[in-house]
């Protein structure tokens, strides 16, 4: 916890909640459950388990790839570095400041992590600057120099008769003293559109003054997709004058989200423990394309994507299934009837004497979930490579006549028409290869071949029949049969048309709140206790409060309130004298009248400023009392109920 | 004479004049094209004065440029060191010179330049011991001398320094002259009421042609003499220096009429010469008896500078051409760029993007439209534009009225390019947001059976996170302004929209809304 708190990258830190503050106290995860009825005393270990092995793989994969997508820019942008204070054209009238900007459209950290992970530590000195940082000219020339200078932890103390902290010559002592070879000094900075520009001019001009004795760099990170037009519109010439200026942009973009999603979940050579089915895939498009364009929520969407698949019961199964004795418990037992019943969803005659065996003993049940596993795996591989086929058709067929007619079957989207049982698939394709000219056909005909001459054998087409586009169109189609088809255990591997829940991510502020207040219990997980029985007085005081606002017209008397909230409180009282039961003597006497009189006015005070904090009244001064008047003012009109 | 001395010929011997003999308190140096030139120059003449044979003319002096010292600290510290000649040691904590309080206010500062006096003298009567005992006169000394780059900034930002600086003599009782060189002309900036004294004025005037050929001839022989002793073909090799010349009276033909700055000419000269020279190199290199240039060590020497590093360069000159020579018509040609550009830039100041660099998500591009909306309509008529019944289905669309009349409509959309942004609290960019998707963005979506109610999922996708965090972020690029403080909590924060009347055509034709539609028309 301590580490977190000094370090200073950190923007938030998480401080759970720990009931007892005892700091040795490990809390065991408890990993939530679809049906907690039928799953395992340590299922929710299993399952955490699970999850961890497929998300690291997932994560290690898709790391890897964005490394490889981006290794030429991180490349450029190192190799310029090398040599960008000797490349200078000689013959200029003063020396520039060199500035390399790197446009990242996706925003977000991930590309500025590869770019400092390829530097020396030891050799380049990076400075990060945020615009926080740099409110005025002092605490940005502060913050430049404290940057550097406060990496030597022994250096010598500073008295009020030394340089000032914000003066460059003091990071120019400081560098004239570093040690051959020297090191190189890159000031970052994040976010540059944020930046005040007068402050950044006039901090390019001082360190243009010193370029010479003082090597800095500057690298301007931007979310711009052009970084020339915006510089050339946020500065003077004056300034421009100043800077040799590099561009670099980094890889963003659909392209940037189809080869992720590609290369992650449909590269046959890669056996993944989940396949993402058409929901996920479109909403992680649509995510992508309308909210946020960072890789950094596209890793958070899939990790939470692969948690919420997780909590099914059964998703124990989906990698080893030798965890249940010949002598089952009783919760062993539930799991494996759900389960019986989960693999056979209509019996028949027919499998009977199958299903006879599975009941009677827990080990023939799960070698039945291996072989389910085996076969779920093979059709995945098919799957992949019916994908991957279709992308190779895709790809060679860009730029020809019915390029356009093609984009339906690209990117995510294209997955989800491609997957979903229910569309079309790739019907319609061989009508659109059948127009092609000979020449596009021919082209096609050699990349689809290569393709194929690396399938395993028994995949592979029977060839010939004449109809080329025809055959083509029915072996894509078979390799692409939905996985749904195959086993009835195919949501342990396979998200199928299950939704994401996307307001874990994007949650709808002023709904969710109401939503809150209105049914507190099925956000605390008590909501066991069926919703059809549930009166006010079940309910939290907040919540009785916030049900009288609903009830109330546009202005509210907030003595009324009060007395509809003391009405409720009351009934609660009442009740829970009868569950205790007429053994106890409810006393009478005035004092105890008192202390709960007091107990129900704190707790509508506190109710009161609840609902005030989350801005839903405003005080008005009707009634008399100027802001404490006797009535307040919804904000919040026509709540739905 | 020095390299940076040349041109200025007129300029050196005055302040070499000057300082011969006493040099009044307080110069002010106007050079309204160059000023940085200018400022060399003097440094360059002083540091030449400090290092003459004759004691009493010597100076001591201290360069500081106004910007880099933004702060009264910086500034005194800054002066003091140069003038003592000290050298800041980092192990020693980055001591100032003399380890005294001199740099925290104005009287320190006094105090600190006296010391920094008595300190030169005694230096000097030091080394003067054994020679002469006659030097004790103060007098002798020389003066001290300190130059000021950019003091307009002073004027702006520490106004409070500036008329104890043009006093500084005064205040001190030494021998000291203050040099403010800049290109404002002293009156824009001289403080009221007569506080400061008035200056001894020296204009420099723009370098003539001739002045300017010969400065920049002689700053390609600095260049040149580090190539004499190599044989290889360089585009800054001796031999070339004929064809220089040539060049650079091509160059200032054209460009002189234009840029008079010697320092953005030397630019231009810089960075064109490498093409310029690139076929004649060439054609040596590619002499079959010469094989032993042909070793590609020169090459990335000849290549002209990147189009996209240059930034000045982007659109004032044409890429590097493999033709022989640049003709005259050719660099007219740049130059009328140069010129058109410029203003371009000029005008282009107030943060204005094209539309071209507009490419965010739908989802900005939405809140942008209705932004838009927001700051151009009047709020009295949004129930009318964006309202619609209980019952309705759809909205009727209101037929527009001024499609019939082509006129109108034109001088309407001129208005709009040019009328007054309302501020708009953000709930009601919001619920305009809501009115555009609810017409729009329905096809769009996502299925969602959960939503039952017609309007309700536009509802909620108005309220997501993700819509404010996309308010903010356009805010943070500047294509919205906020115009309430943002550390405000009580109420909405209000808006106003950051893009032109065509960029947000441009980008309702992109989401195939029909923004004309949508602007209120009162007429």
């Amino acid at each position: 916890m301590s580490r977190h708190l000094e370090d200073i990258q950190q923007t938030a830190i998480y401080i759970p909640f720990d009931e007892d503050s005892d700091p040795d106290a490990t809390v065991e995860p408890s990993f939530p459950s679809s049906n907690t009825a039928i799953d395992l005393d340590d299922g929710p270990r299993l399952r955490f388990e699970a999850y961890t092995a497929a998300w690291t793989q997932c994560l290690r994969r898709i790391k890897s790839i964005i490394a490889e997508l981006y290794s030429p820019v991180v490349s450029a942008i190192s190799d310029r570095m090398n040599n960008i204070h000797t490349d200078v054209l000689p013959g200029l009238p003063f020396p520039e400041l060199p500035a390399i900007t790197i446009s990242d459209l996706a925003g977000g950290s991930v590309f500025l992590d590869h770019l400092s992970g390829r530097f020396d530590e030891d050799a380049t000195f990076v400075n990060h600057l945020y615009p926080s940082d740099c409110l005025n000219l002092t605490s940005a020339m502060k913050n430049l120099i404290g940057g550097f200078i406060d990496r030597d932890p022994d250096a010598p103390k500073r008295k009020p008769t030394s340089l000032a902290p914000y003066d460059l010559n003091l990071l120019q002592a400081w560098y004239d003293v570093t040690k051959d070879p020297r090191p190189s000094l890159i000031v970052l900075l994040h976010d540059f559109e944020q930046f005040d520009t007068s402050v950044v001019q006039d901090i390019f001009y001082i360190c243009s003054l010193q370029v010479e004795r003082l090597p800095l760099t500057f690298m301007l990170s931007l979310s711009t997709p052009s970084s020339a037009s915006y510089l050339q519109a946020s500065f003077p010439r004056s300034t421009l004058t100043l800077l040799r200026v590099y561009h670099f942009v980094v890889p963003s973009g659909r392209e940037v989200l189809h080869t992720l999603i590609f290369k992650t979940f449909f590269d046959p050579l890669c056996d993944f423990h989940l396949l993402p089915g058409p929901a996920l895939l479109e909403y992680v498009e649509d995510y992508y394309t309308t909210h946020n364009p960072s890789l950094d929520a596209l890793i958070t969407l899939l990790q939470v994507a692969h948690l919420k698949h997780f909590t099914d019961v059964f998703t124990c199964l989906s990698t080893s299934t030798s965890f249940i004795s010949s002598n089952p418990t009783a919760s062993e037992q539930a799991f494996c009837t759900a389960l019986l019943a989960r693999l056979h969803p209509n019996k028949s005659k027919r499998n009977e004497g199958e299903w006879r065996a599975q009941a009677r003993s827990p080990d023939i049940l799960l070698q039945a979930v291996d072989r389910e596993r085996t076969a779920f795996r093979r059709r995945a591989t098919t799957i992949k490579m019916g994908v991957t086929l279709l992308n190779v058709i895709l790809a060679s067929l860009r730029g020809t006549a019915i390029d356009k007619a093609l984009d339906r079957w690209r990117g995510a989207a294209g997955l989800r028409r491609v997957l979903d049982g229910d569309e079309a698939g790739v019907a319609g394709l061989a009508d659109q290869l059948r127009k092609l000219p000979s020449a596009d056909r021919d082209a096609l005909l050699e990349k689809v071949e290569t393709y194929l001459d690396d399938m395993p054998e028994a995949l592979r087409p029977e060839s010939g029949n004449g109809d080329l586009a025809g055959s083509l169109e029915t072996f894509l189609s078979d390799l692409l049969e939905p996985p749904e088809t195959l086993t009835p255990l195919w949501s342990i591997w396979y998200t199928g048309l299950t939704p994401f829940p996307s307001e874990m991510l994007n949650p709808a502020l002023r709904p969710s709140i109401l939503s809150g207040l209105s049914f507190p219990h099925s956000y605390t997980g008590q909501d066991l206790v069926l919703e059809d029985e549930e009166t006010l007085e079940d309910l939290p005081d907040t919540s009785i409060l916030f049900k009288g606002y609903v009830k109330a017209g546009k202005m509210i008397n907030v003595y009324d309130w009060f007395d509809h909230f003391r009405t409720v409180l009351e009934g609660q009282r009442a009740r829970a004298a009868k569950g205790k039961g007429k053994g106890k003597k409810v006393k009478d006497d005035g004092e105890e009248e008192d202390r709960w009189r007091l107990s129900v006015q704190a707790r509508f005070i506190r109710a009161l400023h609840e609902l005030d904090y989350l801005g839903l009244m405003k005080h008005t001064s009707r009634g008399g009392g100027g802001r404490k008047g006797e009535y307040v003012l919804r904000t919040v009109l026509s709540v739905l109920e | 004479m020095a390299l940076e001395e040349t041109g200025y010929e007129k300029l050196v011997q005055e302040i070499s004049s000057l300082f011969s003999g006493r040099a009044p308190p307080f110069l002010y140096i106007n050079d309204p094209v160059s000023p940085r030139t200018t400022a060399h120059v003097v440094n360059s003449v002083l540091s030449s004065i400090a290092h003459s044979s004759d004691a009493s003319s010597r100076v001591y002096h201290a360069q500081i440029n106004a910007v880099a010292c933004f702060n009264p600290r910086i500034l005194y510290s800054t002066v003091l060191n140069q003038l003592a000649g000290w050298g800041v040691q980092w192990a020693q904590g980055s001591m100032n010179w003399g380890g005294e309080r001199w740099s925290e206010n104005l009287d320190g500062f006094v105090h600190g330049l006296k010391a920094v006096h008595s300190f030169i003298r005694e230096k000097f009567l030091g080394s003067n011991k054994g020679k002469s005992k006659q030097t004790n006169d103060v007098t002798d000394l020389g003066q001290i001398v300190i130059v000021v780059e950019r003091p307009e900034r002073l004027s702006e930002q520490q106004v409070d320094i500036l008329v104890p600086l043009t006093r500084l003599a005064e205040l001190t009782q030494l021998d000291l002259s203050v040099i403010l060189v800049s290109d404002v002309p002293w009156e824009d900036m001289r403080s009221p009421f007569g506080a400061s004294p008035d200056p001894y004025y020296v204009d420099v005037l723009p370098l003539n042609k001739e002045a300017l050929l010969r400065r920049l001839n002689a700053a390609f022989n600095g260049l040149s003499s580090g190539f004499e002793s190599t044989t290889a073909a360089n585009p800054y090799h001796p031999s070339l220096r004929s064809l220089y010349s040539q060049y650079l009276s091509v160059l200032l033909d054209s460009c002189s009429l234009y840029v008079q700055d010697p320092n953005e000419l030397q630019y231009i000269a810089a960075a064109r010469w490498p093409g310029f020279v690139k076929p004649i190199l060439d054609a040596q290199n590619f002499r079959p008896d010469e094989d032993v240039d042909m070793d590609g060590n020169d090459e990335p020497a000849l290549k002209p500078p990147p189009e996209d590093i240059r930034m000045r360069l982007i659109h004032w000159t044409m890429p590097p051409t493999g033709r022989h020579q640049m003709s005259q018509s050719q660099i007219c040609l740049e130059i009328h760029r140069v010129k058109r550009n410029r203003c371009q830039t000029l005008v282009a100041r107030p943060r204005s993007r094209t539309s071209d660099s507009l490419t965010c998500l739908a989802c900005q591009k939405f809140i942008l439209v209705a932004a838009y909306l927001a700051s151009t309509n009047p709020h009295t008529s949004d129930v009318r534009m964006f309202g619609r019944g209980v019952d309705e289905k759809k909205r009727k669309r209101r037929p527009r009225k001024s499609t019939a009349k082509g006129g109108t409509t034109k001088a309407s959309t001129e208005r709009y390019v040019f009328l007054a942004r309302i501020r708009s609290p953000l709930d009601r960019i919001i619920a305009i947001l809501g009115a555009l998707l609810e017409e729009n963005d329905v096809d769009r979506r996502l299925p969602a059976p959960e939503y039952t109610i017609p309007g309700e999922q536009t509802d909620m996708e108005i309220a997501r996170v993700g819509v404010y965090n996309a308010v903010i972020e356009l805010a943070d690029i500047g294509l919205l302004h906020r115009t309430s403080p943002s550390d405000k909590l009580d109420g909405p924060p209000t808006f106003k929209c950051g893009i032109s009347y065509n960029t947000s055509a441009a980008l309702a034709r992109q989401l195939d809304v029909t923004l004309d539609d949508l602007l209120w028309d009162p007429a």
